[in-house]
């Protein structure tokens, strides 16, 4: 059995009658005790309160105790039914997540449920598939919430740690070279002034102000092929100026939009081409910027002129890497409507004048976006977990700092370097040593 | 001439005596085979032995009963604690040596050893029958057999020296290349690479003006390296007492360096390999640090006759001219003269993550790899390895499981795990950082963790065990009669303290616990009114050093424990990455080439994530494998 807790929302992120979060792990029972505060009939339904740590009330809710092994895992499981308010599930989350249990990783209940012969091996391969197609839309969860200042605060926080362990460690595994000369004072200094920025981003992650929680979307291509049409219908309203004369959006105007059930926002470019219109050319710069936020970008050509070389070159010299190609316009060239797929891009015939082709192109476009077992609610919660643990990490070094215990301090700025980068990605040894040859000059 | 061993270690250097030292130890018959009999034990780069991360190694080769500690603290000219205030987990013992007896007293103790044949040849191929080597070729055409072979060949294979302009064939300054036995390899496959190091002129004492220049001798205490000197009590014999000397590169030196650097092969394209980048030539240094107009040179004594300096710091590949002119310069060294200059040498290595942890190779069975043959650089690193190689090697004739430690468990297990799982992209050398368990993997405690497994696989003496035995159980007594000494609150003891040391003592504490608080030491508490008589005093300290960092320790327990279940998880050898299904393709091609041997070892490789994890375990499990 293993050894630690986790936990889930385990219903689409965002508002609805009810959401249900998950808890499998030996630490079910303790968090029954502390949250709920009284026993539980294994396998029943029970109309109780929640509480947090203070014991004030988070909210009513379905409480569902199953006893190990008695349970889609396999393990003591715990489901709590709540109102679907994102603010009330990641509340509650946030709460056992503390000290009892862990955010879980995509299909990891699956993969438990596996694991304690729960499920049978003609299901192992739909094991795999879960947990591949979950991998796939928690990185694409843990991308949209990575997107903007929130990604960029945390690699700031990760170049100051990094500064702060190579002089440290630097100091310790060379000390004979022109290695920093360490000040424990200066140490408290700037831990203290990182975990007063980490407490002030906890903060805001926890009011929801940073993390971007709907995916970007882009709609690019040459001049006039229609990219403010799309955008238009996809608003369902005129948002930007739709005009014959090529070039009538000049900057990137950004739009939310409900797309079935999913929330996207929509960022109409400036069309693409070399120009020497200095105005423009500042128009394209911002389009670039959309593209690299973006998950996926809508290249748009005209069918008549269909996709050519121009088009290919714009592609690459724009960076734009992930990318469906719409043909709009087939009213004019009698093309009929359909969908093609290439690895990673589809292809599709349309025409938003006609509306020949629309309603399945916006149904492709739904399934993609609609968030399947990790929500972005989870992966944000992942991330803040990761960084109460940094935190924590950091007040421990702050405090073995005072006590001039350097080699303990060193120990607890790895944990917190590595819990950052666990949000972003990345190999913490060999940043580094790559930040300690670069910064001293080592070589006795 | 016998011709028939059961191990066969090529290579006479660090990793090739404690290789066949150790074969020898567990009494197995062995053969060691090198090119020259009298450059076993050669030091060919500083004459020093430990430092931080390195004597961490160091001792564990020794706590293994192994030679290189033994061996340079009888050669000792200057012993120096380093990070003496930094925390005992990071503090490391370094010894200068004298050379020349450092190699004499390594040949003295190989030739006298048991079971041990020195044989002078040059190998020149394997005899490799059905996937396991079976013994050795000479270039004279003698056969040699054996049941394993330890492969410890150093830079010699496709060894390059560059000096200037100038560049030929060689293994060592002096010495000739393994050419034939590196096309060997070839014809089997072996990954190759090249990398490069680098070694400093060295410069005739008599030429040198020390008057002005600072001197660094032994810190008082003289810490050796082996526990049989500084835990056990056995003396070492003191050869000299021989200081160094501190001068600085300026301006000037790195004037002439910069208007040379079209000469230097590092820099004209003549050299394309990787070098370290924590041991840079002065060519280097001077390119990548532009803002430093000075650099440090430690001038340290070669030998107990002390005619010839190696200034540390001035690794260079320079022309020889120019190399004597940028000396010149240097503070100290106005009249120097050169006896040999520098050189940079390319090598081969075989990439390290074609073999298992226990240092035998994947292609073939019953062949070993150890040193720099492996893409590491330094005399410890070698040693660790060696020692390792020449044990499994031997086990593996007596059909014995393998051993080799975890991570957590010693520098040496951290080392070849790197080595096997990441591979090498510059000469690897060992750093306390690497190492994640560095607070439980110390100096101090590198014969408990290790010392009973090797009396076990038969490689530790009779005669250690007993000092050992009798050391643990001056621990285990302290220890246990510092836990019963109770301090109560409010009482004279523990307004002593309270005053002495600045804190509240609210409930009883015992002078165990008081060990644990961060400036107490072992000397505070004997000044106390209880201590109480003890014969155990002189292990006090370890005590202390156990207690600082127990909380700390525990906690860590409990964070492996987490990831233990998943991490122990067994992979099969016969498990084909291809099969998984889900796997992305570069998973795929990295997992394929380590074949790691568990979960645990998987999820090190850089870029195998979580998930990845995951599918493994799933794809284990379904097939039952």
């Amino acid at each position: 059995m293993t050894t630690d807790t986790i936990a889930a929302i385990a219903t689409p992120y965002g508002k609805s009658a009810i959401g249900v979060i998950r808890f499998s792990g030996i630490n079910t029972y303790k968090i029954i005790d502390k949250f709920i505060g009284h026993r539980l009939e294994p396998r029943f339904a029970t109309n109780t309160k929640i509480v947090d740590e203070q014991s004030n009330a988070i909210d009513d809710v379905i409480a569902v105790y199953y006893k190990s092994p008695s349970s889609y895992t396999g393990e003591d499981m715990l489901e709590i039914q709540s109102h679907g308010n994102p603010a009330i599930l990641d509340y509650i989350l946030d709460c056992a997540c503390k000290k009892l249990a862990r955010v879980s990783r995509p299909g990891e209940f699956t993969e438990r449920a596996f694991l304690n012969n729960k499920i049978d091996l003609i299901q192992a391969e739909a094991v795999v598939d879960i947990i591949n197609a979950s991998n796939i839309t928690a990185s694409k969860a843990a991308l949209i919430t990575l997107q903007g200042k929130f990604s960029k605060d945390i690699h700031l926080l990760i170049e100051r740690v990094l500064k702060i362990r190579a002089d440290i460690e630097a100091s310790i595994d060379f000390p004979e070279d022109d290695s920093p000369s360490i000040s424990l004072k200066n140490n408290s200094k700037t831990l203290n002034q990182i975990a007063a920025d980490i407490e002030a981003l906890l903060t805001s992650v926890r009011t929801g102000i940073v993390i971007n929680e709907k995916p970007t979307i882009s709609i690019a291509g040459k001049p006039n092929v229609g990219k403010s049409s799309l955008a238009n219908y996809l608003l369902g309203q005129k948002g930007s100026i739709v005009s014959e004369i090529p070039g009538t959006t000049r900057d990137s105007l950004m739009h939310e939009v409900a797309v079935d059930k999913s929330i996207i926002s929509i960022i109409d470019t400036a069309g693409l081409r070399e120009t020497d219109d200095p105005l423009e050319s500042e128009g394209i710069k911002a389009s670039r910027k959309s593209f690299a936020a973006s998950s996926l970008v809508l290249y748009m050509v005209d069918d008549q002129a269909g996709f050519d070389k121009d088009d290919e070159k714009l592609i690459k010299s724009n960076n734009i890497t992930n990318y469906w190609i719409i043909h709009n316009k087939i009213d004019l060239t009698n093309n009929k409507q359909k969908i093609a797929t290439n690895g990673k891009i589809r292809t599709f015939y349309i025409s938003l004048l006609e509306n020949i082709g629309v309603d399945l192109f916006k149904k492709e476009l739904a399934e993609r976006n609609l968030p399947i077992d990790e929500t972005t609610g989870t992966a944000r919660l992942r991330h803040l977990q990761e960084l109460e643990y940094t935190l924590e990490r950091l007040y421990m070094a702050i405090k073995y700092n005072d006590n001039q215990q350097l080699e303990l301090v060193a120990e607890e700025l790895r944990f917190a370097h590595q819990s950052l980068v666990a949000i972003v990605g990345g190999d913490i040894n060999e940043d580094l040593l790559d930040k300690i040859f670069s910064d001293f000059c080592i070589g006795k | 001439m016998m011709n028939r061993f059961d191990v066969i270690v090529i290579g006479g250097g660090h990793a090739g005596c404690e290789a066949a030292h150790a074969a020898a130890r567990t009494g197995v018959r062995v053969a060691l085979v090198t090119m020259k009999k009298n450059d076993i034990g050669q030091m060919s780069c500083n004459p020093a032995i430990g430092g931080i991360g390195k004597s961490h190694l160091a001792k564990e080769v020794d706590a293994l009963d192994g030679l290189m500690c033994k061996i340079a603290d009888g050669s000792a000219l200057q012993r120096r604690k380093l990070n003496a205030r930094k925390g005992p987990a990071v503090q490391a013992t370094r010894i200068q040596t004298c050379r020349d007896t450092y190699k004499s007293l390594m040949q003295d103790v190989i030739s006298k050893t048991d079971n041990l044949q020195i044989i002078e040849e040059t190998v020149s191929r394997l005899i490799i029958k059905k996937d396991y080597v079976n013994g050795i070729i000479t270039s004279q055409g003698i056969k040699l057999y054996s049941d394993a072979v330890v492969l410890t060949t150093g830079t010699f294979l496709g060894g390059k020296i560059h000096i200037g302009q100038e560049s030929f064939s060689s293994g060592r300054k002096g010495d000739k290349a393994s050419n034939e036995l590196e096309n060997f390899f070839a014809e089997y496959n072996f990954d190759l690479g090249r990398l490069k190091t680098g070694t400093p002129p060295r410069i005739l004492k008599s030429s040198i003006d020390y008057t002005m220049l600072d001197a660094q001798g032994s810190d008082a205490q003289k810490p050796c390296l082996s526990y049989m000197h500084d835990h056990y009590g056995l003396c070492p014999t003191s050869i000299a007492e021989i200081p160094c000397h501190i001068t600085y590169t300026n301006n000037n030196t790195h004037q002439i360096i910069k208007s040379s650097q079209h000469l230097s092969p590092l820099f004209n394209g003549s050299i394309e390999s990787v070098g370290p980048r924590y041991c840079p030539s002065i060519e280097d240094k001077v390119e990548r640090f532009i803002d430093k107009n000075s650099h440090q040179v430690f001038l340290e004594p070669e030998t107990l006759s002390d005619k010839i300096v190696y200034p540390n710091g001035l690794s260079t590949c320079l022309p020889e001219n120019i190399q004597l002119s940028f000396l010149k310069t240097i503070k100290g060294l106005e009249k120097c003269e050169i006896s040999q200059p520098g050189y940079a040498i390319e090598y081969s290595y075989f990439d390290p993550r074609g073999l298992t942890k226990y240092l035998e190779t994947k292609k073939i069975k019953n062949l070993f790899f150890a040193g720099q043959i492996n893409g590491t650089t330094g005399y410890e690193e070698a040693a660790a390895q060696g020692i390792m190689a020449g044990l499994n090697a031997s086990r593996v004739t007596q059909d014995l499981e393998m051993w080799c430690p975890d991570r957590d468990q010693a520098y040496i297990g951290v080392m070849i795990d790197d080595l096997v799982t990441l591979g090498v992209n510059e000469p690897y050398r060992m750093f306390t950082s690497r190492a994640e368990h560095r607070l439980r993997l110390r100096e101090d405690n590198a014969d408990s963790r290790l010392t009973e497994i090797g009396y076990k696989l038969g490689m530790v003496s009779m005669q250690r065990i007993k000092l050992f035995n009798t050391k643990m159980n001056k621990i285990k007594s302290e220890s246990k009669r510092l836990g019963d000494i109770k301090i109560l609150p409010s009482t004279n003891v523990s307004s002593f303290i309270e005053k002495k040391f600045n804190l509240k003592i609210k409930n009883t504490q015992t002078l165990k616990s008081l060990l644990k608080m961060s400036d107490i030491k072992y000397s505070d508490i004997q000044m106390l009114d209880n201590f109480g008589q003890t014969a155990n005093s002189d292990i006090g300290h370890l005590v202390a050093i156990e207690e600082r960092y127990s909380g700390y320790l525990k906690r860590e327990n409990e964070e492996v424990l987490k990831t233990a279940k998943t991490h122990d998880v067994k992979i099969p050898a016969t498990l084909i990455y291809s099969e998984i299904k889900g796997l992305s393709n570069e998973a795929k091609e990295k997992l394929s080439k380590v074949l790691p041997e568990t979960l645990g070892q998987a999820s090190r490789i850089s870029g195998i994530t979580p998930a990845i994890i995951s599918l493994l375990r799933i794809y284990i499990k379904k097939h039952s494998l």
